[in-house]
């Protein structure tokens, strides 16, 4: 080669590459650019005993954040969208515990919403607490949860001795309209917070209402036979029997209270085991008039329109009918995307994970929506009168207390309908149980 | 001293020298990594490494099968919360949680030493599914409901004294540090008379009670050992978790069964194959968890324990040696304090 | 004093539980017995054998009862599989490495149920479960009844098979003395085989015959798992007699207890009395 051309050559060469940078430089500073996300960890239990729980939980997570991110996402800071980071307690508090610290830490998350097993929020929240993030839990109701002075711990849904005290209250008024003449009652639980608790609730709340406890049968669960129990029920003959039980022994004891002939005039129960899909697809018959407390029935949805939107919205989305779980952890996620329009306003996350984890702390302690602002939100779906974290009994913190219950009744036709409170009642109770 | 020369014997060989090294590896590991979940994960490591190595000098070296160490785990953890409700320091309650869950494993020796293998591992199963359901509805020690840290100590500053850390750095260190002191004492324990009647008593009980070996006395003195520090191990959780109850501390699953599945990785005929066993299957289990049960969790519930059972029938059907014994039967490594059958050189 | 009527009921649910809880454990007996292996996937097998019940019932209105035939065949195609490809294999292992390989088997089917089918609750009603025998106040489900006359015919039959037919016969040889059982030329490989394939089989039809009243989860294994070691070794190691009685033993303890003492607490009166089994006469009550 002349040394004229090896000139060109090289100018051609240091022309490519000046072209090549300068287009790539441009591209690159005119590229769309990725949005900024927020990231919010989700601890649910996604495989163990409850798994199924910890499903539907998915299911309304990742429904209330598409609506959310799909509405602009938080528009406060800049339609930043949410994004999910998932974690499974695998039903086990350590287990919990040490996946907090993973969104908290590792993931970097601005709050965690979660758990489900009341045991699993306990130490989730103890590891927000400590690494001072936001806990926002939808749907575990042990009452402890709320007793523990703790700063940074936001419970959502009402707890099991607000829903007693909510039982009685049905069951005494119950009492005198129809002229039931019912004085006594049972306990029935299984031996574990969740349901130790509960008894004890049922059993303080129905002495504060006149009516007089005859024996409280406790059973380890998963037990291979309920015969002992249920006839020392039937032994002991009271009207009243409350029932705190998961969805196997739920089954279990239906059939075995039919087996035995033990016919009390009232069952109620708190919710879960009785009000599960699986439960309600199997019990068939045995189920019959059986009462539960719900924050959420089939049946809203002809009492509200919005309800029934949302529902058939659901049920489109994932095949499956929309029950309390779903809907709790549903309007959650809305609520906390309130909660972070607001602590939008006065920190940034990705310059100051810290300071926005403490502004949305302080969000959610100020959040206020009152029973109108409620009726009219679209999301609203629970039967809650709105949403205000405080306490309703001396040494309680963090607890929405506007977060009611509903009660449902099985009727025979195989479906729960909901028969108080009386705004959203579509049908009366039946009591004393028809035999 | 005579132990101090055969450690240095035994830290000059070339398994030695690796070991030493990750030791100085294992010490500065916080201070370059920073990632809180890996340091948590590997205080568990450590955690369950101590639940392993005192589960294997019973297994391994006594020949004692025991699928019920949740017992002493749980003993040591409610010792050590219930004394810290009394404002006694966590530091003597891991210490009383370990000599009460040792005092209980030796009187339990008693009964137990008759038992042979299929039947002991039976024995200790179903006693620990009696202190589950026995301490879930105790409700002088908390019943279902456990036990919380008394709540003064969750808010108040962390301190050394009360072990009330947000992160789990000084968790590690203290798992770190009590998983090498029991590696020293099991050292000198086995290379010691105790530790050969052990050893006696796993290849050939009649022979060693014909050569005058108190069999039923040792074995109960290797599963007080063997429970002194699965007692502590629990109180390493009770302060790192701050709360704890009967289906947590007592589980079947996680307490009693993770040290046999980690042993029989490792390899049971060594000092260090349930350390390593450990090491391999924590961290692959946290790390599964996070990813697959994150992920594909709600539609693919339980394929985690589903792999981990093939992994485990591939192994115990394989590598029944697990892999401290495979590398020492190909010659490549000769694991510290190996007790293999055909070892013979102590 | 107690009720006479609330002995009585639990007496009586005690005793048709109990020989349930026998033919779960029925299999677990003859495989322990011949092969002295313990097979902790045994629950697990029962649990695949009450889905399969579920399963035809649902959707090919099958009775359960059907699906019991059939989950005893199943369980003899799978006991062979297992048998063959896994446990033959470490069969002179040191016994952690078969109990850890039952273990794993364990896991893989658990959990792979879990996987496949979801861990929702499922049931079914068969007519029988609702016809309800009423003698003098105490309650019985047809459902039970029909189960503890099968459980009963079962032992019937197994032992028949054991001490007249040359098989069975040939079986209880090899579990006496193996090589004693060689030298007259039974072939021990196959009579391992046979009793495992049996086991299985049993708990296969027992498994139609709990899913008659009981739920279904993949989890159902475990607790009748735990219940038939503690019959086995209640009745003794290699007596037939002796697991069905110790079922009733158990079936009755358990029912009776749970009036005295708080419910809860039931299972830990059956555990007691297996470590005290244990400790006293581990050969079991009837055991050799």
């Amino acid at each position: 080669m002349s040394s004229a051309e090896r000139r060109t050559l090289v100018y051609a060469i240091i022309a490519i590459i000046v072209i090549a940078a300068a287009g790539g430089s441009a591209y690159y500073l005119t590229r769309p650019r990725k949005p900024k996300v927020i990231k919010v960890g989700a601890i649910f239990p996604l495989t163990g005993a409850i798994a199924e729980a910890g499903k539907l939980q998915k299911y309304a997570t990742e429904w209330a954040v598409e609506e959310i991110n799909e509405a602009g996402g938080i528009k406060s800071l800049g339609g930043a969208k949410i994004e999910v980071v998932w974690g499974d307690t695998e039903c086990d508090p350590s287990v919990a515990s040490s996946e907090a610290v993973r969104l908290i830490t590792a993931e970097k998350v601005v709050c965690v919403v979660g758990a489900y097993m009341s045991a699993c929020t306990k130490t989730v929240s103890d590891s927000c607490e400590k690494y001072k993030t936001p806990c926002l839990n939808p749907l575990s109701t042990s009452p402890a949860l709320t007793m523990r002075g703790l700063k940074w711990f936001f419970r959502l849904t009402g707890h099991d001795a607000l829903f007693c005290k909510q039982h009685w209250d049905f069951i005494k008024e119950l009492n005198e309209e129809k002229g039931l003449g019912l004085k006594t009652f049972a306990t029935m639980e299984e031996d574990t917070e969740w349901g130790v608790k509960s008894g004890e609730a049922y059993i303080e709340y129905g002495k504060a209402a006149g009516f007089q406890h005859l024996i409280d049968v406790r059973y380890h669960r998963g037990a291979a036979s309920l015969d002992s129990e249920v006839a020392k029920l039937k032994e002991a003959n009271p009207d009243i029997v409350c029932l705190t039980m998961y969805t196997p022994d739920a089954i279990l004891f239906v059939k075995t209270m039919y087996k035995l002939g033990f016919h009390p005039k009232i069952i109620i129960a708190q919710d879960v085991g009785f009000v599960h899909p699986s439960y309600k697809k199997e019990v068939g018959e045995m189920g019959y008039w059986i009462m539960s407390r719900e924050v959420f029935n089939w049946d809203l949805a002809t009492v509200s329109p919005k309800i029934k939107a949302k529902a058939d919205e659901y049920k489109a989305k994932f095949g499956l009918d929309l029950e309390g779980c779903a809907a709790r952890t549903y309007v959650a996620w809305h609520v906390l995307a309130l909660a972070l329009e607001e602590a939008g306003k006065k920190a940034d996350p990705w310059k100051d994970l810290d300071g926005f984890r403490a502004a949305l702390r302080d969000a959610l302690e100020n959040l206020e929506i009152t029973p109108e602002e409620w009726a009219e939100l679209p999301w609203a779906i629970t039967t809650y009168d709105g949403v205000k974290f405080g306490g309703l009994r001396p040494g309680e913190a963090g607890q929405n207390i506007k977060a009611w219950g509903i009660i449902v009744q099985m009727f025979d036709d195989g479906k729960y309908y909901t028969v108080y409170p009386e705004k959203y009642a579509t049908k009366k109770a039946v009591a004393p149980i028809p035999w | 001293m005579r132990a101090l020369r055969m450690i240095k014997a035994e830290l000059s060989t070339k398994a030695g020298r690796i070991f030493t090294a990750a030791a100085i590896v294992a010490v500065i590991l916080p201070l370059v990594v920073r990632d809180q979940f890996f340091i948590n994960a590997m205080m568990l490591v450590y955690m369950y490494s101590i639940i392993a190595l005192a589960w294997n000098l019973m297994n391994g070296y006594t020949g004692l099968l025991s699928f019920g160490h949740a017992v002493f785990f749980g003993i040591g953890a409610y010792t050590l919360m219930l004394l810290l409700y009394r404002g006694v320091t966590p530091w003597i309650g891991m210490l009383l949680g370990g000599l009460l869950s040792a005092g209980f494993a030796f009187l339990l020796g008693i009964p137990f030493s008759r038992l042979r293998s299929h039947w002991f591992a039976l024995g200790t199963l179903v006693l620990g599914e009696i202190f589950l359901i026995v301490f879930a509805n105790w409700r002088a020690v908390g019943g279902a409901l456990g036990l919380d840290q008394p709540r003064r100590l969750l808010l108040s500053p962390p301190s050394i004294y009360w072990l009330n850390y947000a992160r789990p750095t000084p968790y590690y260190y203290l798992a770190l540090g009590i998983l090498g002191l029991e590696l020293l004492l099991l050292y000198l324990i086995l290379n010691s008379k105790p530790g050969y009647f052990f050893q006696a008593i796993r290849e050939d009980e009649e022979a060693a009670m014909a050569s005058g070996i108190n069999v039923t006395l040792y074995k109960c003195i290797s599963m007080a050992i063997s429970g002194f520090f699965t007692g502590v191990a629990g109180g390493i959780y009770t302060v790192r978790f701050g709360y704890i109850d009967p289906y947590a501390v007592f589980s079947m699953m996680r307490i009693s069964v993770y040290p046999v599945i980690a042993g029989l990785i490792g390899g049971v005929y060594s000092l260090i194959g349930p350390i390593i066993g450990s090491l391999i299957f924590v961290p692959t289990a946290e790390y599964l968890r996070a990813i697959v049960g994150g992920t594909l969790g709600s539609r693919f519930q339980g394929v985690h324990f589903a792999s981990f059972g093939i992994v485990l029938l591939i192994i115990s059907m394989r590598i029944p040696e697990g892999l401290m014994g495979w590398l020492e039967m190909r010659g490549l490594l000769k694991p510290l304090m190996s007790s293999g059958g055909g070892s013979d050189e102590r | 004093m107690v009720d006479l009527w609330l002995l009585g009921q639990a007496t009586t649910s005690g005793l048709l539980l109990g020989c349930i809880y026998a033919v779960v454990a029925l299999g677990l007996s003859l495989i322990w017995g011949v092969m002295e292996i313990v097979n902790f996937a045994h629950g697990d097998f029962l649990m695949l054998s009450m889905y399969l019940s579920y399963f035809l019932f649902t959707y090919l209105g099958l009775d359960p009862l059907i699906g019991a035939i059939l989950g005893f065949l199943m369980g003899l195609a799978l006991g062979f599989i297992v048998e063959k490809g896994l446990i033959e294999k470490v069969l002179g292992s040191p016994p952690i490495v078969t109990i850890l390989v039952t273990f794993s088997i364990l896991l893989i089917i658990r959990y792979g149920a879990m996987a496949a089918w979801g861990p929702g609750v499922k049931t079914l009603h068969p007519w029988y479960f609702m016809a309800i025998l009423n003698l003098w106040g105490v309650r019985i489900s047809m459902a039970y009844l029909i189960g503890a006359l099968i459980s009963l015919a079962a032992t019937i039959a197994l032992h028949i098979f054991l001490k007249k037919t040359y098989t069975g016969i040939a079986l209880r040889a090899t579990s006496q003395n193996r090589l004693a059982a060689e030298l007259l030329g039974i072939d021990a490989k196959k009579m391992y085989t046979l009793s495992f394939c049996i086991g299985v089989a049993l708990v296969g039809l027992a498994g139609g015959v709990l899913s008659t009243f009981y739920y279904v989860v993949p989890e159902v294994g475990g607790r009748f798992c735990l219940l038939s070691f503690v019959i086995v070794v209640l009745g003794g190691f290699g007596s037939l007699l002796g697991t069905f009685l110790g079922g009733l033993i158990i079936g009755v303890a358990e029912e009776i207890s749970a009036i005295f003492i708080p419910p809860v607490m039931k299972d830990v009166v059956a555990f007691i009395i297996f470590l005290l089994i244990l400790m006293l006469k581990p050969s079991g009550l009837f055991g050799r």
